[in-house]
C-alpha cells in the first residue's frame, strides 16, 4: 500500500468497491412487508416506575445533589469570563505547516473547492495545489492549480490546456483565495474586525472539553451576515467555519469551510499534475515574453496592430512570432492548425475597428477582422469577429490576443 | 437537510415503513461493508447486511438511543455475519462469477482495499460510524452531522481523528 496516497482518495475508492443498489432496499421492505417481521412496540416503563415510587426519598436526595452541581455549573458559565480567547486560536495557528481545506457552496455541495496548502516556518506559503469545480471556475470551466514559487500553472481541464503563468496577478490571486481560507488569517481578520467595532463576536466555550468553542461573528451595523467558527478545545485550531447571510429575516447558510488534517505532511505529488493528457498544450509565460510592447500607441491603435501582426506572421508563416501574438501559443500548434493553409494566398482586407468585449470580466476588446483567402481561383472573404485582444497579465504595456478565434 | 436517523427512528415506531426504507437506503453500504470485512466476500456479506437490517427492525423498540441507530446496526451487522460465518458457505457457481464485473470477479476486495477496510472497522464507534456515512453513505459533513445529532464541529473532528488514524495504520507493513 502507498502510505502516502490520500486516505480520502483510497477511503472514495473502497467505498466504490463496495456494491450497492435499489434492490438491496427493495429486497429488504418486501420481506418486512410479506412475513410477520413487525416492529416490537416499544415496552411500556412499568418497572422504572415502581422503582422510583419505593425510593422517593433517595430519589429526590439524587436530585437535589444532581441539580446543585448543574446550577453551580451553569453559575460559572455565567459569571466567568470564558478561558478561551481568538488570541490563543492565532498563536496556535503559527505552528501549521500543512493543512487541507474545502469550502463548500451549499448550491454545489458535492463538489467542494479543495485545497492543500503547505507554509515556511515564517507561515508565508510553500506549495498549494488548488481544484477548482466548473461552478467555482467562471467560463473557463473546471481549473487544476499549482502554486509554487510565485508562480501558479493552471489545468484548464475544459481547453485542455496548461498554462504558466509568473508571479501577480493569477498567482498572486490564486494566493489571496488561499490567504484568506488559511486559518491564523481568518481569525486575524476576525479579530481585526472586531477591534475596530466591525463585528460583534460571542464566543461560547461547551464544558465538554470534546465539543468544540463555538464563536459568533455578527456584520455590524446591519447584521446582513454572521460567521460561525468551530475551535477544537484542545488544539485550539478551527474546524471549521460557516457564514450565512441575511435573508427574509433569517439567516441562511451561504458557505462553508473546513479545515482538515493539521500538519499532516502532504504528499509531493499533490503539488504535481498527474494523469495529464499526451496531448495537452502547454503554455509558459514564465519563460516567453508574449504579446506587443504598446509604446506610444493607444489602447486601441495596440489591439488593432496585434490583430493584424498576427495574421502578417500567419500569412509568413512565422509561426514564432504568431505565437507570441497570441498568448504563447505553441508555433506547432500554431503551425498544426494554420499549416493547412499552405496553398492558399491570403491577405488582410481590414482590422478593426475596436468593440466593447461582451464578457468585460475578461478586460478586453474585440478587434473584427476580414481574410480573404484565394486557391485555385476561388476567392473566400472570411470575417472574424470574435477576436479578444488585452494586456497581457503581469506583463505591463504589453497586448495579445486572448480566447478563440 | 437530511433527517436525523433518531427522527426516522421515532417516525418507524410510529409506524412509518418509508422511513425505514431510507435508513435502509442510507446505510446499506456502510453494512456491507462490515460484513465484507468479516466474511471477506460480497455475496455472503449481502445475506448478512439483509439478516441485520430485518433484525435491527424487528428489535427497534428496544434502541435507547435512537440517535445511535448506525452504531446499533453496525453491531448487529457483525453479529449476523459471524453467524454466516460459522456456517457451512455453499459454493458460489462458477457462471454467476464470470458475469460479474471485473472488480467483483472473485467477489471479494483486493489486498489495499481489505487492510483499509480492517482499519476503518478498528476505529471507534463513533468515528467508523462518520466515515462509513461520509465516504460509504456520500453524505456530506454537515449531511453526517444532520444524520447523527452531532455538531459539524464534531463531526469534522471525528473525521479529521479517523483520517490520522488510519493515515497510521496503513503506514505500517502488512
Amino acid at each position: 500500500m502507498n502510505p502516502e496516497k490520500n486516505i480520502e482518495t483510497q477511503l472514495e475508492q473502497l467505498a466504490q468497491a463496495i456494491p450497492s443498489g435499489s434492490s438491496f432496499v427493495d429486497g429488504i421492505m418486501s420481506r418486512l412487508e410479506t412475513s410477520s417481521d413487525n416492529v416490537q412496540q416499544k415496552p411500556k416503563p412499568t418497572f422504572v416506575r415502581r422503582l422510583v415510587m419505593k425510593n422517593t426519598f433517595k430519589f429526590a436526595a439524587a436530585a437535589i445533589v444532581l441539580i446543585a452541581a448543574l446550577l453551580s455549573l451553569t453559575l460559572l458559565d455565567k459569571t466567568v469570563a470564558p478561558a478561551y480567547a481568538l488570541e490563543q486560536t492565532i498563536q496556535a495557528c503559527h505552528s501549521v505547516r500543512f493543512i487541507h481545506l474545502r469550502q463548500i457552496n451549499p448550491q454545489h455541495k458535492e463538489e467542494p473547492i479543495l485545497i492543500w496548502a503547505e507554509f515556511f516556518e515564517n507561515g508565508q506559503p510553500k506549495q498549494i495545489r488548488m481544484n477548482l469545480p466548473e461552478w467555482a471556475g467562471s467560463e473557463d470551466g473546471a481549473k487544476e492549480i499549482v502554486w509554487e514559487n510565485n508562480a501558479a500553472t493552471v489545468w484548464f481541464k475544459k481547453k485542455q490546456g496548461f498554462v504558466r503563468v509568473p508571479e501577480k496577478r493569477m498567482a498572486d490571486e490564486i494566493l489571496k483565495i488561499v490567504q484568506e481560507q488559511d486559518p491564523k488569517t481568518y481569525v486575524k481578520n476576525l479579530l481585526d474586525a472586531q477591534k475596530n467595532g466591525k463585528v460583534e463576536i460571542q464566543i461560547e466555550q461547551p464544558t465538554d472539553k470534546a465539543e468544540p468553542i463555538r464563536v459568533t461573528a455578527i456584520h455590524l451595523p446591519d447584521r446582513a451576515s454572521k460567521l460561525v467558527l468551530y475551535i477544537d478545545q484542545s488544539t485550539q485550531l478551527p474546524l471549521n467555519g460557516e457564514t450565512y447571510t441575511l435573508k427574509d429575516g433569517d439567516y441562511v447558510l451561504a458557505n462553508i469551510g473546513e479545515f482538515y488534517d493539521y500538519n499532516q505532511p502532504i504528499d509531493p505529488a499533490m503539488f504535481a499534475f498527474d494523469n495529464v493528457p499526451e496531448d495537452i498544450m502547454l503554455v509558459d509565460q514564465t519563460k516567453n515574453q508574449i504579446g506587443l510592447i504598446q509604446g506610444t500607441m493607444t489602447n486601441n491603435e495596440v489591439a488593432i496592430e496585434v490583430v493584424r501582426r498576427f495574421w502578417q506572421a500567419i500569412i509568413d508563416k512565422d509561426y514564432a512570432k504568431a505565437s507570441q501574438m497570441y498568448e504563447g501559443i505553441p508555433a506547432a500548434k500554431l503551425e498544426q492548425g494554420f499549416g493547412k493553409l499552405e496553398n492558399y494566398k491570403i491577405e488582410i482586407v481590414s482590422v478593426g475597428p475596436v468593440q466593447p468585449h461582451p464578457n468585460p470580466k475578461t478586460r478586453g476588446v474585440i478587434v473584427p477582422c476580414t481574410i480573404k483567402m484565394e486557391v485555385n481561383g476561388e476567392i473566400v472573404e472570411q470575417t472574424f469577429d470574435r477576436i479578444g485582444v488585452r494586456q497581457v497579465y503581469n506583463q505591463p504595456g504589453r497586448w495579445t490576443i486572448f480566447g478563440g478565434l | 437537510m437530511a433527517v436525523s436517523d433518531a427522527v426516522l427512528v421515532k417516525e418507524v415506531l410510529d409506524g412509518a415503513k418509508d422511513a425505514y426504507a431510507e435508513l435502509v437506503r442510507r446505510y446499506e453500504r456502510p453494512a456491507r461493508a462490515a460484513a465484507i470485512h468479516i466474511l471477506g466476500n460480497y455475496h455472503f456479506a449481502e445475506d448478512a447486511a439483509q439478516d441485520a437490517f430485518v433484525k435491527a427492525y424487528q428489535q427497534l423498540a428496544g434502541l435507547r438511543k435512537p440517535a445511535m441507530f448506525g452504531c446499533w446496526l453496525m453491531k448487529i451487522t457483525r453479529r449476523c455475519a459471524l453467524d454466516i460465518a460459522g456456517k457451512k458457505r455453499p459454493d458460489v457457481p462458477l457462471d454467476s462469477v464470470a458475469e460479474m464485473p471485473d472488480h467483483r470477479r472473485n467477489g471479494r476486495l483486493d489486498e489495499e482495499k481489505q487492510h483499509l477496510l480492517r482499519e476503518v472497522m478498528r476505529l471507534a464507534d463513533s468515528e467508523r460510524q462518520v466515515v462509513l456515512l461520509r465516504y460509504f453513505g456520500g453524505h456530506t459533513v454537515s449531511q453526517v452531522a444532520d444524520i447523527t445529532g452531532r455538531s459539524v464541529g464534531t463531526v469534522t473532528k471525528q473525521l479529521s481523528r479517523a483520517h490520522q488514524h488510519l493515515r497510521n495504520q496503513i503506514k505500517e507493513p502488512l
